[in-house]
């Protein structure tokens, strides 16, 4: 469970985050929308404890972040735009890293290999310098590291920015196949399309403020493009 | 923690830049090791050379036994063996003498000079493990830990390490035990390994080295606390590296550049020719004072032959009273000289706080038995024996005798006994306390700065 109870994050006089609920139950997708500068990224860095809210809660798995950054780490995996690992270690040294600072139960050769397998990358790619990765094989890694930590949360932070259409789907199977596992997924992103196709729901955020929040099921691509531009326009 | 550290290793390990800096790092150990062992074993072989053929009676039994010629012209040879770690640290070996002709007249080396090398050598300093412990490892130091965390965060990756259940603390404690060990094993195992290899190596030397691995891992400690400090302020990895090179300039080169020049103003030497010219024009005047009575002597005597032991005696009693004026003379020109360096060592003593470079350098050589506080116990040892030497041989030369193979053997003689390690240890407990504590305050100042560090 991802949860924000009146989450607000100012820098100096500049408001980022604006008094934001919500909640993310296991298995659901939840894609935060919104233009530069909306509060997005701050949101997610405010659960990964990365900056301080300046008042509000932010939980993970029923533990304020705060209180518990360890505790709350442990459960939770993030992905952001680029993901940047060690360029000089093989995708499978970089996973057997990650996993280990998890605390990951997986790590023989074999289990790791398995696990970047399911994440979409072969045993050659994986014993591959991360140098020679694509961005999209960079995010597989990524997913790698969720599943092999065994996380029940999950930030991601613009992933699909700059993949190409075949790899934007791959990616979104993969966040499907995560959600099946039921982990609660929380995705900053631009893309309105994925954010319709992959979301359970979507929020839209303007001024550090959670402006809209809606069930993608009854949604159609062409609404929430309407509802996205007409929030934009205020 | 350890397991980020061992992350780190493997990161560094395969960092091509990093392996070329530790590469340099180490060959220029081993030639700085290399250099300082072969001296050491050339002041060895010197000292074994000369101890062997010392004593009055080297030469052989054809030379006079003059009660005169041995107590003021053959003398004594006061020798000061190779420094217990001599490989390690020069010193001021390049400067002070490691022997002293004492005669009754005069210890004979403020003005021999012939003990100090090449001006320029002593101008630059030797290249010897000290060199590279108090200049070069601070420069590594920063050059592989000048970015810590600052492209890791611009890159992103610091972001995913801290998105596990890890604190930046533990993080960053990892990699600078890295680069600690990666850089102090080669800077402690080479010169000690090749000093121990090449030394006769016996419990006092590695009680000294223990002292000197204490020594430079806490002098590289300040230089990692600096390096912490200013990672912490978040800055780019550019930003650090300028900032870092400024204040290695600051303390190892400016700072004691600044303080030799403040003494040099409020304290200026005379120089060592000026000091022999002095003493040759003291001993000269004085002679020809003691002269005027001996050649009086001669024209009352023309021949030896109507001298008779009296006269002889006589004469001997106007060669020592004018021996005791040149002496005399020759005592005040040093003390001159003497006085004027202590002012300016006590003096470099209070301004070396401004620097961990001069108040390691110190540290190092009262180590390494290479500082000046060797070199004087040496005098004054030598200074003591000559007392000995002139109280034994006075009456006799004054007697006019000429020595029986007995009086030759009982005639004192100089061994020079080092200190042992425990009255060392004791003169740098302070300043290496002092090095420690800014070590740890340094190190916990940056580690507390790291709190606020943006990501």
């Amino acid at each position: 469970m991802i949860e924000a109870i009146d989450l607000s994050k100012s820098f100096g006089t500049t408001i980022a985050v604006d008094h934001i609920n919500l909640a993310i139950k296991p298995g659901e997708i939840f894609c935060l929308l919104g233009s530069n500068g909306a509060g997005k990224t701050t949101t997610i860095n405010l659960f990964l404890n990365f900056v301080a809210p300046t008042a509000g809660v932010a939980r993970i798995g029923g533990l304020n972040v705060v209180e518990y950054p360890l505790e709350t780490k442990k459960k939770l995996a993030y992905i952001p735009e680029q993901v940047t690992l060690y360029r000089n270690l093989t995708g499978l040294e970089n996973l057997r890293f990650f996993s280990r600072l998890a605390g990951a139960a997986a790590d023989s050769d074999e289990e790791l290999l398995g696990v970047l397998t399911q994440a979409g990358l072969t045993a050659d790619q994986s014993r591959a310098r991360i140098a020679s990765y694509s961005k999209g094989m960079r995010q597989k890694v990524g997913i790698a590291i969720t599943i092999a930590k065994g996380a029940s949360a999950l930030l991601l932070d613009e992933p699909t920015s700059g993949l190409d259409p075949k790899a934007s789907n791959d990616f979104s199977t993969l966040l499907a196949d995560l959600s099946g596992r039921g982990v609660a997924i929380l995705m900053a992103t631009h893309d309105l399309f994925r954010a319709r196709e992959s979301g359970t729901s979507v929020g839209i955020m303007k001024h550090g403020r959670l402006v809209e929040t809606l069930g993608t099921a009854e949604l159609g691509h062409r609404d929430l493009e309407q509802i996205y531009l007409a929030h934009m326009k205020d | 923690m350890w397991f980020l550290a061992r992350h780190e290793w493997r990161v560094l390990s395969a960092n091509k830049i990093v392996r070329i800096v530790i590469a340099v790092f180490g060959i220029g150990l081993l030639v700085a090791s290399g250099l300082g062992a072969a001296r050491a074993e050339r002041e060895r072989a010197t000292f074994g050379f000369f101890a062997h053929r010392g004593g009055i009676q080297q030469g052989g039994p054809r030379l006079s036994q003059r009660a005169d010629v041995i107590a003021n012209e053959r003398g004594w040879l006061a020798l000061l063996p190779p420094a217990p770690l001599s490989a390690l640290a020069i010193g001021q070996g390049d400067v002070y003498p490691n022997y002293i002709k004492v005669t009754a007249r005069s210890l004979d080396a403020l003005v021999s000079g012939d003990q100090i090398e090449h001006p320029l050598a002593v101008a630059s300093g030797q290249f010897d493990a000290a060199f590279v412990v108090l200049f070069l490892y601070p420069l590594l130091i920063f050059a592989i830990s000048f970015d810590l965390t600052a492209t890791e965060r611009d890159q992103g990756t610091l972001r995913m390490v801290l998105a596990q259940p890890v604190t930046l603390r533990d993080v960053v404690a990892g990699k600078m035990i890295v680069r600690a060990i990666k850089l102090a094993a080669p800077l402690v195992l080479i010169p000690v390994g090749v000093a121990a290899l090449s030394t006769p190596a016996d419990g006092g030397f590695w009680l000294r080295a223990a002292l000197w691995t204490i020594a430079v891992l806490t002098y590289g400690a300040i230089w990692h606390g600096m390096a912490l400090l200013v990672n912490a302020r978040g800055l780019g990895a550019p930003a650090n590296a300028l900032i870092l090179a400024g204040i290695w300039l600051l303390f190892a080169v400016v700072g004691p550049s600044c303080v030799n020049l403040l003494i040099a103003v409020r304290y200026p030497m005379p120089s060592r020719v000026e000091a022999a010219v002095q003493a040759r024009a003291a001993t000269q005047e004085a002679t020809v004072q003691g002269g005027r009575q001996l050649g009086q002597f001669l024209q009352d005597h023309p021949t030896s032959g109507n001298v008779g032991r009296d006269g002889m005696r006589q004469f001997a009693l106007l060669q020592a009273q004018r021996d005791q004026r040149v002496a005399e003379r020759l005592e005040a020109v040093e003390a001159t000289f003497n006085a004027q360096l202590e002012k300016q060592r006590r003096l470099a003593s209070w301004l070396s706080v401004v620097s961990p470079t001069m108040i390691a350098q110190g540290v190092l050589l009262d180590i390494a038995g290479t500082s000046t506080v060797r070199f004087d116990r040496f005098r004054a040892e030598a200074s003591s024996f000559q007392q000995q030497w002139r109280a034994y041989f006075e009456p006799r030369v004054r007697y006019a005798a000429t020595l029986t193979p007995e009086e030759s053997a009982a005639a004192p003689s100089f061994s020079y006994v080092d200190e042992s390690v425990a009255p060392a240890a004791r003169r740098i407990a302070i300043p290496l306390v002092m090095m420690a504590i800014v070590a740890v305050a340094l190190l916990a100042i940056g580690f507390r700065a790291y709190r606020g560090y943006a990501l």
